[in-house]
């Protein structure tokens, strides 16, 4: 968090304008890998819409919302509990939403090719749902949530609007869930999508 | 398409009702590591080829009345069959049975499931596990078959009360696939999962 309001910092004490472009506002796929798998293990493709602001050639702010929906399966077996048990198949769901601030630092970025590291931070709305026979219950969680990217924008032609977006990042959320005896959600994202600059 | 990408999902119906539910609670003052009260019983009384409905909304029987054949019957003697297998002999209900068994179906009724805490508990008579934790659950608009086991031996000594000593809930009754397979086979796990149920 305090290296994100340095970097921002750092932008408006340089405000000098990046050759680029003005800004960039992206839209695409977000492939979420969790590597925490103790309610989720598999692999979900979500959205991720954002905007980036180019405010010198290396450094820059932006934002973003990305939603996935990670679930897994339990085979049916019994749960043993202090006074009984349970015996079912459970579907676990996640539905992870986040919103992020994020600052950016760009590395010998060209009139057509940016690539970019950046730091986000912001705060993860995520819901834990049990899906059993025709029951269900949930839990919601918010918490913090931080994301250091590594990533790509590619123009299309110079001083076209359309480009190109590839990311990879990781993601950390304090949302462990007590209901569930949850601990905090990391996963590993990997974003494609189109990018609209503005000059 | 992007936003179709991560709305949100939920599993099929038809994955989820493939199996039912089954719980199981036992009174844990009668049963737990140092005594079993189902070793002090010898005799059980059960009604024959009958299930009780219990709705909160309306009088519709369908589950009990017109499929009898199809359900109550079978149901109900496979509860006895199963506490008889577990070393018990079914008598009338005049002749002083030591506990009751009650199979009735909810409808539309609420009550509360157990809460659950995230831990390993040894389960009794060598159930062993990670347990998964289940949070309150309200069943509402469902239909659900429960087992009773009562105690009648110790009426006197539980204050003139008949206590209840187990309890097994399975459902739903309403989204299953084959209400009939699907209930037998609940029924088995239900006594499948409550091994203390034993003369022995």
């Amino acid at each position: 968090m305090r290296l994100i309001v340095i970097t921002l910092l750092a932008m408006a004490v340089f405000p000098a304008k990046a050759q680029f472009s003005d800004g960039a506002l992206t839209a695409g796929l977000n492939i979420l890998l969790p590597t925490y798998t103790e309610f989720v293990g598999n692999t979900s493709t979500g959205f991720r819409l954002g905007y980036s602001r180019f405010k010198t050639d290396t450094f820059g702010w932006g934002f973003d919302a990305a939603y996935n929906t990670l679930d897994d399966y339990v085979p049916r077996q019994t749960y043993e509990y202090p006074g009984g048990a349970i015996t079912t198949d459970v579907y676990n769901y996640m539905y992870h939403l986040t919103f992020l601030v994020n600052g950016q630092y760009y590395y010998r970025a060209t009139s057509r090719l940016v690539p970019y590291a950046s730091l986000g931070a912001g705060v993860a709305l995520t819901e834990y749902t049990l899906f059993y026979n025709v029951y269900k219950e949930s839990d919601n969680v918010v918490g913090f949530v931080a994301r250091p990217e590594a990533g790509l924008l590619f123009r299309f032609k110079e001083y076209g609007s359309l480009g190109l977006k590839s990311a990879v990042s990781f993601e950390y959320a304090t949302n462990k869930s007590e209901a569930y005896a949850l601990e905090n959600f990391s996963g590993v994202a990997f974003q494609i999508g189109i990018v609209l600059f503005n000059d | 398409m992007l936003i179709l990408a991560g709305c949100n999902l939920e599993p099929q119906l038809g994955e989820l009702v493939k199996d039912m539910v089954v719980q199981t609670q036992y009174d844990q003052a009668s049963i737990n590591t140092s005594q079993n009260i189902f070793t002090t019983y010898t005799t059980f009384t059960i009604r024959e080829d009958t299930i009780g409905f219990v709705s909160t909304r309306y009088s519709n029987t369908y589950i009990v009345d017109g499929a009898g054949d199809d359900f109550v019957k079978p149901v109900s003697r496979l509860v006895r069959d199963s506490i008889i297998a577990a070393g018990f002999t079914k008598v009338a209900p005049t002749a002083n049975p030591d506990f009751a068994v009650n199979v009735t179906v909810l409808d539309n009724f609420n009550f509360f499931q157990t809460i659950t805490y995230p831990a390993f508990y040894p389960g009794y008579y060598g159930y062993y596990g990670y347990y998964y934790p289940f949070v309150s659950t309200y069943y509402s608009s469902y239909g659900t078959l429960v087992i009773e086991i009562v105690d009648v031996k110790n009426y006197a000594a539980n204050g003139n009360q008949y206590k209840v000593i187990w309890k097994a809930y399975m459902g739903d009754l309403y989204a299953t696939i084959d209400l009939k397979a699907k209930t037998m086979e609940a029924v088995t796990q239900a006594f499948k999962q409550s091994p203390y149920i034993s003369k022995d």
